[in-house]
């Protein structure tokens, strides 16, 4: 990089090589997580993207790469950047094809938007993050996963075919639109969760589920000497045929999820069961027999809810942890003041807190991620608490690859420096 | 080569034939007498694995029992400056394990042990060597087997399932091999040994272990794969849907995947297959005069699957279906699968060579699709008997031949690029789970630009950067063994950077 004159000479000239339609220079003052941006990007089209990135490395000039902005805090400390680059306008479903249950999606699509088109024609996007306006790019960037992990599997599994622009500018592929494929090295596994550290995405394949011919929500109450048995039973609903998703919730979300006052400090089990009639209504039956749960009408939007919670949070962490292991984690994350939401299915939990004195509680996580062997993923982390710290946790004999991987995909640093693991 | 040449001017670090003698030396010390193969004898059976049409005999073979030995013997070729091919049981269709010029093999079926089974938290630990099936055979008392079942599983090894990403008939439900890999051990390329991944199969930071898994031995080689394991399902049903032809069996596979359902499998058989599998040992009393049969397979929940049935019945015979067969007990079920899985085997019979195709198109393609590939195996008056996995849209026509006659050899490699074509023009690719390897590198650009193939470059190179391990597949290239003299063709020389 050069000297700071130098370097608004080349914003500049990025902006003037781009044009108005694509570049804007912004008002001083403007910031984006945590960094002054002084140029906004906002291509139409995988074309105008390869010229915004093409650009943006004969400049040597880096960028933060967004979404829906729904989850800018993830990964490590971004870097100093000179503007932002957009995927909001490489919008809308390229292809539906309903017969093979497959789609083509631009990056900037709503993964809400997708949702809603496909469910019309009874299909299922097996996606189902936080954060309402969460694209289909920021969701395969971040492998965004929430309360049906267990069912769909991590995102990664529905990726088919990614179209991805290198930060050279070259237009690549990757996969294709067929359900079964290894013609060529599994780059979408590569880029999916790479936080936009390897290359931004233009469009995705992705492989659709049927819809469920029925649902239903379940909802049931354990004081908190029963957490054991909510363990046990969590677990078990996890592995029936119809659960997609089953949840344990405690502290804080438990009573937003409508515990009643008195169980605050107990917990909450959440269970969807979806598919066929004959067992969805064994399932929920079975579940209603163990637990007195009752049913939750469609409109309370329970995983809605759920969802929300497990993206809230100043201080967030993910601690995925064998079966096995998932109950010591409970009580000492809810002790340390923890909101504790718990995806036995998956292995997940997470720990939310608005308010709590980081060093102590991080120093909690630590303790507990240790205990279980978990692998270890601070989502989100007040600026004052971060210190040196690798939100994904110490890359060990990896950190060479991962370098290697960094510099030969981004060779001059502009996406999203300093993000990714290990790439500080 | 017998032996290593043993000239006296040869110096360390040279290739071999040069300064062979001091390398079989040095993996000797590693492996044993017993764990090296250098005799021409021995040798003969590593020149190729599963595609014939290729061979290559490589300086030496290794038989190594532990990761450290593994690390140890690329250490040794490094040093050497030789290349060096890992290789499973073999099995492999696109000559992912074939040798290149003046390389050492690396097999790994001596590292056989299932190390760790963890049934409460559904995960194993073994080593690459040891069978896909005879996992699950180990775990099956637990109720938990190994999903990914490739038709070779009797004989194939779970590192070169890794290695490849390979899928089979159940992949429709539960995904291929990249599903169900948690952790990888690998030797890297530069002998180093890492992890990546981990039990829990959500390690934090880049998803290593799926660029790893189907890399094809080029990334390094994997010494302990952690698996994840599968609840045996409650209930089965299997099918078998007699139809009149096979293009109006793929309708009604496309037509079962459109109205939504998700069977455990759907493989469809020819008439050729059937007749072949009918004259074989494997004869499952199929009818002979169906000109198509459908298996299909249901699992899951014993509630769910009776009006999962009753729609596939109803399909069927919507499409022109003559009879719904459902197995009665496992024994009839067995039978079924018995004629799919012995279909290979079977064709063997036709002709002294089988090309066993792979590649994949959009499900609601494949009656047309079907048609052109029927086509284009008349037109080059070559014999195709096609058995494939119809629910996941992947195809393999088989083509039976003699490679003793030129005439057809050279119809039979015409037919064969013709058949990827016409896939990809479909909107499919030119393979959905034997891999690129030797067999179709030169075909990848039907399906990726440069620019494409430069990206999985990048990848390669940062495990790989001096292109060691495995050379020669993967990525477009000249023919090896056409200009096989080791002395004057380094293999750092390779084109494919």
């Amino acid at each position: 990089m050069s000297e700071a004159s130098g370097a608004v000479h080349s914003v500049q000239a990025v902006q003037q090589e781009l044009g108005a339609d694509v570049a804007s220079m912004q008002a001083p003052g403007q910031e984006l997580a945590g960094q002054r941006i002084e140029l906004s990007l906002r291509p139409r089209d995988g074309a105008e993207l390869a010229s915004c990135l093409r650009a943006l490395s004969e400049h040597e000039q880096p960028v933060v790469v967004t979404g829906g902005c729904t989850r800018m805090g993830l990964g490590n400390r971004l870097g100093d950047v000179a503007g932002v680059l957009s995927t909001e306008r490489l919008s809308g479903i390229v292809e539906f094809d309903e017969q093979d249950g497959v789609l083509q999606a631009m990056a900037g699509t709503r993964v809400s938007e997708v949702a809603a088109a496909v469910v019309a024609r009874g299909w299922e996007l097996p996606v189902d993050p936080p954060g309402g306006t969460t694209t289909i790019g920021g969701a395969i960037a971040t492998a965004a996963t929430g309360p049906r992990r267990h069912h769909y599997g991590p995102l990664r599994r529905s990726i088919l075919g990614l179209d991805v622009v290198l930060a050279s500018g070259e237009r690549t592929r990757c996969g294709g639109r067929v359900v079964k494929n290894v013609t060529g090295y599994d780059l979408a596994k590569l880029y999916a969760g790479s936080l936009g550290t390897l290359g931004v995405i233009e469009s995705a394949w992705l492989r659709l589920r049927p819809a469920p011919e029925e649902t239903r929500t379940l909802v049931a109450v354990f004081a908190s000497d029963a957490s054991g048995r909510a363990f046990a039973l969590g677990l078990e609903a996890a592995r029936r045929d119809s659960v997609r998703a089953a949840a344990l919730v405690s502290g804080a979300p438990a009573a937003e999820l409508g515990a009643p006052t008195g169980h605050a400090a107990g917990c909450v089990l959440v269970v969807e069961c979806a598919g066929d009639p004959g067992s969805v209504a064994r399932d929920a039956d079975w579940l209603v027999a163990e637990t007195g749960a009752r049913a939750v009408p469609e409109e309370a939007r329970l995983l809605g809810r759920l969802r929300e919670l497990q993206g809230s949070g100043r201080l967030r962490a993910r601690l995925a942890v064998l079966p096995s292991k998932l109950s010591r984690t409970l009580t000492p994350l809810a002790d340390a003041g923890f909101g504790v939401i718990v995806y036995p299915g998956a292995g997940f939990v997470y720990a939310v807190a608005e308010d709590v004195e980081n060093a102590e509680a991080l120093a909690t996580v630590d303790a507990v991620a240790s205990d279980v062997c978990a692998d270890l993923l601070i989502e989100a982390i007040p600026d004052e608490a971060r210190g040196a710290r690798d939100v994904f946790g110490d890359p060990g004999a990896a950190a060479p690859l991962l370098r290697s991987l960094k510099e030969r995909f981004d060779p001059h640093r502009i996406l999203n420096p300093g993000r990714g693991q290990g790439f500080r | 080569m017998s032996t290593p040449d043993p000239s006296p001017h040869a110096a360390e670090g040279s290739l071999p034939g040069s300064g062979g003698d001091a390398l079989a030396a040095r993996l000797r010390a590693i492996v044993g007498s017993d764990g090296l193969l250098v005799r021409d004898d021995e040798l003969f059976v590593y020149e190729c694995d599963g595609l014939t049409l290729e061979a290559c005999r490589p300086t030496a073979v290794v038989l190594p029992e532990t990761t450290a030995q593994v690390a140890a013997v690329v250490r040794a070729c490094r040093a050497a400056g030789v290349p060096f091919v890992p290789r499973g049981a073999g099995t492999g269709l696109s000559g992912g394990a074939h040798p290149v010029p003046g390389s050492v093999v690396i097999e790994c079926s001596r590292m056989k042990k299932i190390l760790a089974v963890d049934a409460e938290n559904r995960t194993a630990v073994v080593q690459p060597g040891v069978v896909n099936a005879d996992l699950s055979d180990a775990i099956q008392h637990l109720g938990l087997f190994y999903a990914p079942d490739p038709s070779s599983q009797l004989a194939c090894t779970i590192g070169g399932n890794v290695a490849e990403n390979s899928g089979g008939p159940h992949t429709l439900k539960y995904g291929a091999t990249t599903d169900h890999v948690l952790a990888v051990e690998v030797v890297m390329p530069d002998g180093e040994i890492l992890r990546l991944g981990s039990p829990t199969g959500a390690a934090s930071g880049l998803d290593l272990v799926g660029a790893f898994v189907g890399s094809e031995g080029t990334l390094g080689i994997a010494t302990e794969v952690t698996v994840r394991l599968t609840a045996l399902p409650e209930a089965i049903e299997t099918l078998l849907v007699i139809f009149p032809d096979v293009v109006t069996a793929c309708r009604a596979v496309g037509e079962v995947i459109g109205t939504g359902l998700v069977p455990a499998a759907m493989e469809i058989l020819d008439q050729r297959t059937i007749a072949a599998v009918e004259d074989s040992v494997y004869a499952a009393g199929l009818p002979r005069d169906a000109g198509a049969v459908l298996i299909c397979e249901l699992d899951g929940a014993a509630v769910s699957l009776d009006p999962q049935v009753e729609r596939i019945r109803e399909i069927a015979r919507a499409n022109q279906a003559s009879d719904v067969r459902v197995a009665e007990d496992e024994t009839q079920r067995a039978q079924f699968w018995k004629a799919r899985k012995g279909a290979f085997g079977a064709m063997g019979r036709l002709a002294p060579d089988l090309y066993v195709h792979d590649a994949v198109v959009p499900r609601a393609k494949l009656p047309e699709v079907i048609a052109q590939v029927c086509e284009i195996a008349d037109r080059h008056r070559l014999r195709l008997s096609n058995v494939f996995h119809a629910g996941d849209g992947n195809l393999h026509p088989n083509i039976s031949f003699d490679r003793r006659d030129e005439d057809e050899l050279g119809r039979v490699i015409q037919a064969g690029g013709e058949i990827l074509a016409a896939c990809v023009a479909a909107g499919g690719v030119i393979t959905g789970e034997h891999g690129v390897g030797v067999e179709k590198r030169d075909y990848l650009p039907l399906v990726f630009s440069e620019a494409d193939l430069d990206a999985m470059r990048r990848l390669r190179a940062a495990f790989d950067p001096d292109l060691v391990c495995n050379p020669g597949k993967a990525f477009p290239t000249t023919r090896f063994c056409a200009e096989s003299n080791p002395k004057a063709r380094g293999y750092d020389q390779v084109p494919f950077e």
